[in-house]
């Protein structure tokens, strides 16, 4: 064993540079696999961390539900003199409006400032202050260029404030840069007007104080919060956990395809060693052994690669996300988790073993003869084999996509990877048909060029080339397709979105908002009613949006029945929403959430009809009732007002006046625009990691592709040579080499092109299985600029085997001819 | 004198296509316990094919062949690698030796493939060192050797293992005169000391008089066989 250990090491130290692609290829996967473990954990813990870390233990918020009213002192007394209470600030909050070019709504906090000190809430240089003073966050300050000694107005109920900014607080505590940009405080007030109260206990007992005080102060008045909500956070983290299984299944893929043409290439190379074994009486069951242990240390050396990858890439790429996600730059401080670690590992030997399997199953049973004496396997019937597998796997794409009405996400995930394994299965198929039409063109252009033409079919390193271009192409563009796409999800939504501004962060009735209608260059107002929350329906969990419309509006389009005809205790939902929750027309479902208004927080309805809502949100998950029954029984305010603008109004104008009518309410007034750009940001945000790693995994298929043009040239350097002692110059060699890098680069990038567009529509399926719907669309002049520079690039590797060739000492290579 | 080799209406045809190949067209012969046989016919002739045959490298068209008794026909894959590493020792035209193995290692490479311990055969492996000569080039990699000093490896791993028989396909035909002598002595001296049976394939005459008997192969079949009364005695 010993000596065969020895062996096995000694070969892979000869293949130096494939064993480097090898085990790079494999250290990529082994990291993307542990960052997909770990993402989500760290984003939520850093959340709750930062949050932490911003209330430093006064995690408990006790809010009086009306912004006019206060807290009893009762209240706040009572939880003061509790045993598990340390300490409790209370403050008087109000939202304001600051009025600038862009305008928002402050948050104002009148209270102790020496206690927020003392409570290290705070990092002040000044301990008191006086009427008409304020403290300013460093982000606000260095936002909109204020600075100690300024003069700042506010608009407050009792209308325009201004005051003089005493001290800008440093970057900390409820001033930490982390939206919360527009805090500001001022002197304290009475207690009788405290209106929020912020409430220290030790942290082992933060979870049961807050189930206490739910229990005791939550009702109609009082609110009782978690400033540090893990849950928040962790159902925004779905969509990014989404694409970061889709990058591990295609780097997978691809370094499959990387790996099995390297380990294939370092198998052949060990032919003759094998037939030695074989001859020296090893079975072939010893010789699976031999090249399956070799390749059991190739995907543990990857494994040990990527640990080591993990160790120093881990924090800089989740900083990256969590800037992406958070919008924070924080340092990550991703866990070491020996389990993953473990997971990984053995993730790069499976991969690695999926990969070579075929070739070690190949070379084992191949006759010794054979093996000893160099003889190739007769590869026809494989090239059938392998074509009439690759049709059907094609075949069973087209299939699982048609028949996949039901969002199964397996089957999209089986149809996309059949898709891509029979594409590439039947580029030899396609090899064969393209060239042999390329060569009989090719008689009328040169000789060389259908010289060049012939060598397509038989080289194995151009088949490489061909695999490792075309699927590249395929990965590459379909990411692009997908990225263009997703802008289409937007520019859906924003069809039936015509307002010009929307409102939210809404908490009183619709009436109260009428006078916003009488702002100078408003038009109209409208309102919509939604919660996205998670609802238990008949008992089992399910995250959805439960909206009320009386018409078709905002991109909700009928489907079966008549949102218009809708009656209290019925409710519409999304076809595809009903598949993937299993409703049908006819059933009656109890949808219960701790914050409707009815007593029982549940409501009763019946389904009578679908609707079709990919234009109102791309995850189609919206059930609606009617605006009474919304009212009535889960809430009485909107969630959204939408302004409507005349055509001739200031609309910076309008959006400082809607800010000033609605002082002292916690509102957001954006542009429809600063919306969609706002949501394409995240999207873009998530969709750069996804380049990040599929960047990686090109580079490796270049790499590949290079190698394959090394091997290439030293296969074929005798046949150079030859051609060049009898007929050819180094010129006309040179000439037919590039014919053949360029012929079989463009079959690469023709098939590719192909696949890609096949793969965009499965990959449209598997995103609808997901859960979001885009509707996917080619911009070919994109497409077509971009496989003009990618085939331009392979081109480039052209260079490699050329410049050998004019270096060639022809007398060296032939004379053992 | 036992038969350690018994052939019989042996046929092997090779399909190329549309085309076959009759290149063995019924051999009828025996290799007794100890003989040192020379096959020799030209090019083409069947002579390497046969040889692979014998060795259960490759299998027959039609006919048996009896290795010590037992009908490599009805010898599984897993049996016949079994007797290659236990009853049959191979030495190559070029030699084929791992090449990322030392001079000690490729000489026990058999010894590892029969699963047995390389420490236990120590002593074994050292003689048979010294009956080569290449005591002192045991931690050299093949690629620092000779032609001649490879085939000499190649030797003493087929012999490692004890074998009844040693196939040897053309021995001596990468190797100039000088080496190539040298290394027909040690099989000679190989087949007198150890009494192993030796059939060797080649194209050489010369050579060929090491043997004590030479088969002459033409077109597929024994065109004559021939006691080697000049044999070359060392």
């Amino acid at each position: 064993m010993r000596l065969l250990l020895k062996h096995i090491f000694r070969n892979i130290n000869e293949n130096k540079i494939r064993g480097f692609l090898i085990i790079f290829s494999l250290a990529i996967s082994s990291f993307v696999l542990y960052i997909n473990f770990v993402t989500k954990d760290e984003i939520v813990d850093q959340y709750e961390s930062l949050m932490t870390d911003i209330f430093n233990g006064y995690e408990i918020n006790v809010v009086s539900e009306s912004v006019d009213a206060s807290i009893e002192k009762d209240v706040i007394n009572k939880i003061k003199e509790h045993d598990l209470v340390t300490d409790t600030i209370p403050i008087h909050s109000e939202f304001c409006a600051y009025i600038d070019e862009d305008s928002m709504t402050a948050q104002l906090y009148s209270t102790d400032l020496k206690k927020l000190n003392d409570a290290e809430l705070i990092e002040t240089n000044i301990q008191e202050l006086k009427a008409e003073e304020i403290v300013i966050s460093h982000s606000f300050s260095s936002e909109y260029d204020y600075e100690k000694g300024d003069t700042l107005e506010l608009v407050t109920n009792e209308g325009v404030s201004t005051y003089k900014i005493v001290d800008v607080a440093n970057n900390y505590g409820l001033f930490t840069e982390f939206e919360n940009v527009n805090t500001f405080v001022t002197k304290e007030k009475s207690l009788a007007e405290t209106n929020l109260l912020l409430v220290q206990a030790k942290e082992n007992d933060i979870g049961d104080l807050l189930t206490e005080f739910k229990e005791e102060y939550d009702d109609d008045d009082l609110a009782v919060v978690s400033a540090v909500d893990r849950t928040y956070m962790e159902s925004n983290v779905f969509m990014l956990e989404q694409a970061l299984i889709i990058v591990l299944i295609i780097t997978a893929l691809l370094n499959i395809l990387i790996i099995s043409s390297n380990a294939k290439a370092i198998l052949i190379s060990r032919r003759s060693s094998m037939g030695t074994f074989r001859s020296l009486g090893a079975t072939s069951g010893q010789i699976a052994f031999v090249l399956s242990l070799e390749n059991i240390i190739y995907g543990a050396i990857g494994g040990a690669a990527g640990v080591v990858l993990i160790v120093f890439g881990k924090n800089i790429l989740m900083s990256f996300i969590l800037q992406g996600v958070l919008g924070i730059n924080k340092s990550a401080n991703v866990a070491l988790e020996p389990l993953y670690l473990l997971i990984t590992v053995i993730f790069a030997v499976v991969v690695q073993i999926i990969s070579v399997v075929p070739q070690i199953r190949k070379m084992a049973n191949e006759p010794i003869k054979g093996l000893i004496l160099g003889y190739a396997r007769q590869e026809k019937s494989r090239f059938i084999l392998k074509t009439v597998l690759g049709i059907a796997l094609l075949v069973i794409s087209l299939f699982l996509w048609n028949i996949n009405t039901f969002y199964s996400l397996v089957y999209a995930i089986l149809a996309l990877l059949s898709a891509i394994a029979g594409g590439m299965l039947i580029l030899p198929l396609i090899t064969y048909c393209l060239s042999f039409f390329i060569e009989k063109i090719g008689q009328f252009i040169s000789k060389v060029f259908k010289l060049a033409t012939k060598n397509i079919c038989t080289s194995e390193s151009t088949a490489n080339n061909i695999r490792l271009s075309a699927l590249s192409i395929t990965l590459v563009l379909l990411l692009v397709i997908t990225t263009l796409s997703i802008q289409n999800i937007f520019s859906n939504i924003s069809k039936y979105l015509d307002a010009d501004y929307q409102i939210y962060g809404i908490t009183q009735k619709e009436k109260e908002y009428d006078d916003l209608a009488d702002v100078k260059g408003v038009k109209d107002i409208s309102f919509a009613s939604q919660i996205w929350d998670e609802f238990k329906v008949n008992g089992e969990k399910y995250n959805f949006i439960l909206a009320s419309f009386d018409k078709e509006e905002l991109g909700v389009v009928n489907e079966i029945g008549d949102i218009s005809k809708l009656k209290s205790g019925e409710a519409m939902i999304d076809s595809f929403y009903a598949v993937s929750m299993g409703v049908e027309i006819g059933d009656f479902l109890t949808i219960e959430n701790t914050d409707f208004k009815s007593k029982s927080n549940k409501i009763e309805v019946k389904i009578v009809g679908t609707l079709d809502t990919k234009s109102y949100t791309a995850q189609r998950n919206v059930l609606v009732i009617t605006p009474e029954q919304f009212k009535k029984e889960v809430r009485d305010y909107p969630s959204v007002i939408y302004v409507y603008c005349d055509q001739n109004a200031n609309y910076e104008q309008v959006k400082r006046d809607l800010y000033t009518e609605l002082t002292g309410e916690n509102v957001v007034v954006q542009s429809v625009d600063d919306y969609f750009a706002h949501q394409e940001q995240s999207i873009v945000s998530i969709i750069s990691i996804l380049w990040v790693f599929l960047g990686l995994a090109v580079f490796v298929a270049i790499i590949g592709i290079v190698n394959n043009q090394i091997i290439n040239f030293v296969q074929r350097k005798r046949e150079f040579a030859v051609l060049n002692s009898i007929a050819m110059s180094k010129s006309q060699i040179s000439l037919m080499v590039f014919f053949e890098v360029a012929i079989s680069f463009f079959i690469g990038v023709m098939s590719g092109l192909v696949l890609s567009l096949w793969a965009s529509k499965l990959m449209e399926k598997l995103m609808e299985s997901l859960g979001l719907f885009v509707e996917f669309t080619f911009k070919w002049e994109t497409i077509i600029i971009l496989l003009l520079i990618l085939f331009a690039l392979l081109l480039l590797t052209a260079l490699i085997p050329i410049r050998k060739i004019f270096n060639m000492k022809i007398i060296n290579e032939i004379k053992y001819e | 004198m036992n038969t350690v080799i018994k052939v019989s209406n042996l046929h092997k045809t090779f399909k190329n296509g549309e085309t076959e190949v009759h290149v063995l067209k019924g051999l009828d012969f025996n290799v007794e316990a100890g003989e040192f046989i020379s096959i020799m016919g030209p090019s083409g002739c069947g002579k390497s094919t046969l040889l692979y045959l014998l060795g259960g490298l490759d299998y027959p068209t039609k006919g048996q062949i009896f290795i010590n008794g037992e009908d490599l026909n009805k010898k599984k894959d897993r049996e016949l690698s079994h007797m290659r590493r236990s009853d049959i020792g191979f030495v190559f035209q070029f030699y084929n030796l791992v090449h990322n193995l030392s001079v000690y290692e490729n000489i026990a490479l058999p010894l590892v493939m029969g699963g047995v311990s390389t420490s236990s055969f120590k002593n074994r492996i050292y003689e048979i060192l010294d009956i080569v000569g290449l005591s002192d080039k045991k931690d050299n990699l093949p690629s620092q050797l000779s032609g001649g000093q490879q085939q000499r490896v190649a030797i003493a791993r087929a012999v490692i293992v004890n074998p009844s028989i040693i196939l040897a396909d053309e021995p001596v035909g990468n190797l100039d005169s000088k080496n190539g002598q040298d290394v027909m002595k040690l099989f000679y001296e190989i087949n007198q000391r150890y009494k192993i049976s030796i059939v060797q394939v080649t194209h050489d005459p010369d050579m060929a008089l090491y043997g004590s008997r030479l088969i002459r192969i033409k077109d597929g079949i024994i065109e004559k066989t021939e006691d080697i009364e000049s044999r070359i005695i060392l």
